[in-house]
């Protein structure tokens, strides 16, 4: 038994290779996750995307850049320069693009990252003998395959990164949240935007070579997506997030051991399981949370007959108008819980209205009786105006009633002579 | 008039989208210390005056000054309360983060948040009645405290001039008396607001001055000098649905 746990979870950290593959891809996986909480929230996931595809010329320029630099170029510098161009590619192509009045912006960023990986299949194919990049491990990366360099770069590039967002979290924050409040302080929204993407550039340029251009666009999403499904706070969902990378990345390279499958593929397949899961049981924003509050809901409509049948004092549970047992049961039940009924009475199948009940009662009365007599003053008959009042009476808007109070002049009791309770504050 | 009596001076400005004439050669003097309603149908460019006077709009023709200085000088004098339909709502952040966002424009990007700030949040926190609900994440809110909240910001930047866009709309009987004492408050303290505004009912009742709109200025004065029922059906085109208390003035 100890034999088989440890040949399925300890075996494979007696590999150099795994150990470095958790390293590397956990360092990734952390910058591109709290990066990513930042691209999500300005929903500009699609950059992330753009951007992938751009890496593949700007680092095809970059190596030659540094070709004819350095006798024997140099493999970071390459790669860094080349992030930068892409950036710059992208984020101009996009903005021109997006400002010429045909093009939609899902049409510019088709036109864009197709055309700028075509333009560098082209330059990688044509330049082979200076640019050391194979197109197969530029799509699926080689975790297992990291160097050194290769960790220190993302090493290098994941404490940059995270270096800036604490020190701007701020201004990072609130040009997000509300760019025009952020423009109105004097905050330089665009030049924010920039180093954004410049980010985003590096994590990509840093993760490429571990895990491929696709799943490094899950890197960045799918992490902060599941964090932002489980928490309302900022700072909480970063954590989450880089959790939850952190997560995919021992998962996945767990499974790809046992499965003898791509390192890459592997860690994004688990990130990708991991968010469903996350979808489903979120618990307050999850798919099951959301069917179970639909179910316990009570239609308003309810909650309004039993207010009304109520409201001068006591009544049966089957005194209530129009009687449904189940409905009637399940909506007094739903105004227990929220302070509407008297609990104890209720046990007794007594319906007694607490004064916050009696409050909200008197507003459905008044628009029953302004409603009635909106149905009267237009010529409706008082029997058929009940009747219809009964139903309208829900549609209790306070704009709707202040008409029908001023239509009326403002009258004091209704058709039979009942008083009209006088309009609530916080109607 | 002294220079120094003017807040904000919009002189001849003239816009336009897309070769689409927003506002035409609109001249307003708004004195410090004023509440001032801007008024007309949608699309009359309300909210592009508003975001002239923080210099966000480029401009065709004219000038808009602050204080006697051009806009671009003028960043960090105006606080703005923004249309509820303009904020995410699901946006991961407090109460209280929205209202400290009120005080970055304080500190410099390298300086942290201070004691004196949370104080100040604290206290515009409880202006507008919000204290308890500060720890909420802000999509868990009624309309009318989310309003608030935006009230609250504006309060915290301290600044002179106060840009609200649309704050009445939609929010219950509590919020508009809020907003409407924190008009007031600010009116005492010599502050200038403007306030974009569409109910042409309450107008008279929060403003010294409005604005009735409609790409250009029809009338600019005392709510019922401005408010007059020809010159109203002239800028809404007739479009208006009965405005109860002209036709009480006419009986």
């Amino acid at each position: 038994m100890s034999a088989w746990l440890f040949n399925v979870f300890a075996e494979p950290w007696t590999h150099a290779y795994f150990v470095k593959g958790v390293l590397g891809g956990s360092i990734i996986a952390v910058a591109c996750a709290v990066l990513g909480c930042y691209i999500i929230l300005r929903k500009m996931a699609f950059i992330g995307d753009a951007m992938s595809h751009a890496l593949l010329p700007g680092v095809g320029i970059g190596y030659l850049i540094m070709n004819a630099l350095f006798a024997g170029g140099f493999t970071a510098g390459g790669l860094l320069l080349g992030a930068l161009i892409a950036a710059l590619l992208t984020s101009l192509c996009i903005s021109f693009l997006s400002n010429v009045d045909r093009i939609a912006e899902d049409t510019a960023i088709g036109i864009i990252y197709t055309g700028l990986f075509a333009a560098g299949v082209v330059i990688l194919t044509r330049f082979q003998q200076y640019i050391n990049i194979d197109l197969n491990h530029f799509f699926q990366g080689d975790i297992y395959g990291v160097s050194w360099p290769d960790l220190w770069l993302s090493a290098g590039v994941a404490a940059v990164v995270l270096s800036i967002i604490i020190m701007f979290y701020r201004h990072l924050t609130i040009v997000s949240f509300d760019p025009t409040m952020a423009a109105s302080i004097g905050l330089p929204t665009r030049g924010i935007h920039i180093l954004l993407t410049i980010m985003i550039a590096l994590v990509c340029v840093a993760g490429i070579s571990m895990v491929g251009v696709i799943m490094i666009v899950g890197l960045l999403i799918t992490p902060a997506a599941l964090a932002y499904m489980l928490t309302d706070r900022l700072p909480r969902m970063m954590g989450l997030a880089a959790l939850m990378g952190v997560l995919s990345v021992i998962l996945g390279l767990y499974f790809s051991e046992w499965v003898n499958a791509s390192g890459g593929g592997s860690i994004m397949f688990m990130g990708f399981l991991l968010f469903i899961v996350g979808l489903i049981f979120a618990p307050r924003y999850g798919l099951l949370a959301a069917w179970l509050r639909r179910r316990r809901l009570v239609p308003q409509a309810d909650l309004e007959d039993v207010l009304r049948s109520a409201h001068e004092g006591c009544v049966l549970l089957e005194d209530v108008t129009p009687f449904d047992l189940q409905r009637v049961r399940k909506a007094a039940r739903q105004m227990a819980r929220e302070g509407l009924l008297e609990s104890e009475p209720l046990r007794r199948g007594r319906v007694c209205l607490t004064e916050k009940g009696r409050d909200e009662a008197a507003h459905i009365m008044r628009s029953h009786q302004l409603w009635e007599g909106h149905l009267i003053h237009s010529g409706m008959s008082v029997e058929a105006a009940h009747e219809a009042a009964l139903e309208l009476e829900h549609l209790h808007y306070r704009d709707v009633l202040i008409d029908f109070d001023a239509e009326l002049e403002h009258p004091v009791a209704d058709v039979d002579g009942k008083p009209i309770p006088p309009a609530s504050s916080d109607g | 008039m002294p220079g120094s009596n003017i807040a904000i001076k919009i002189e001849h400005l003239t816009v336009s989208y897309q070769a689409k004439a927003v506002l035409v050669d609109v001249s307003l003097d708004i004195p410090r210390g004023s509440v001032v309603g801007i008024l007309g149908p949608n699309g009359a460019g309300k909210s592009t005056i508003i975001k002239s006077v923080m210099g966000f709009v480029p401009r065709d023709f004219g000038t808009v000054e602050v204080f006697g200085q051009p806009v671009a000088h003028a960043r960090g004098l105006v606080a703005y309360v923004p249309q509820r339909g303009q904020i995410d709502w699901t946006f991961p952040v407090t109460v209280r983060d929205v209202v400290t966002m009120g005080r970055y424009g304080h500190r410099r990007w390298y300086q942290s948040i201070r004691a004196e700030d949370r104080d100040k949040v604290n206290h515009s926190l409880e202006a507008v009645r919000m204290t308890e609900f500060s720890d909420r994440q802000i999509g868990q809110l009624s309309g009318g405290q989310q309003q608030r909240v935006f009230m609250a910001r504006a309060l915290a930047q301290e600044s002179d001039i106060l840009l609200l866009d649309e704050p009445f709309a939609g929010v219950d009987a509590a919020t508009e008396r809020a907003i409407a004492g924190l008009l007031a408050g600010a009116r005492e303290e010599n502050k200038t607001v403007v306030v974009v505004h569409h109910d042409l009912e309450t107008a008279a009742e929060f403003f010294d001055r409005v604005v009735l709109l409609n790409r250009r200025v029809y009338a600019y004065g005392p709510p019922r000098e401005v408010l007059d029922p020809d010159l109203l059906s002239e800028v809404y085109g007739g479009k208006l649905r009965a405005v109860s208390w002209a036709e009480e003035d006419k009986a």
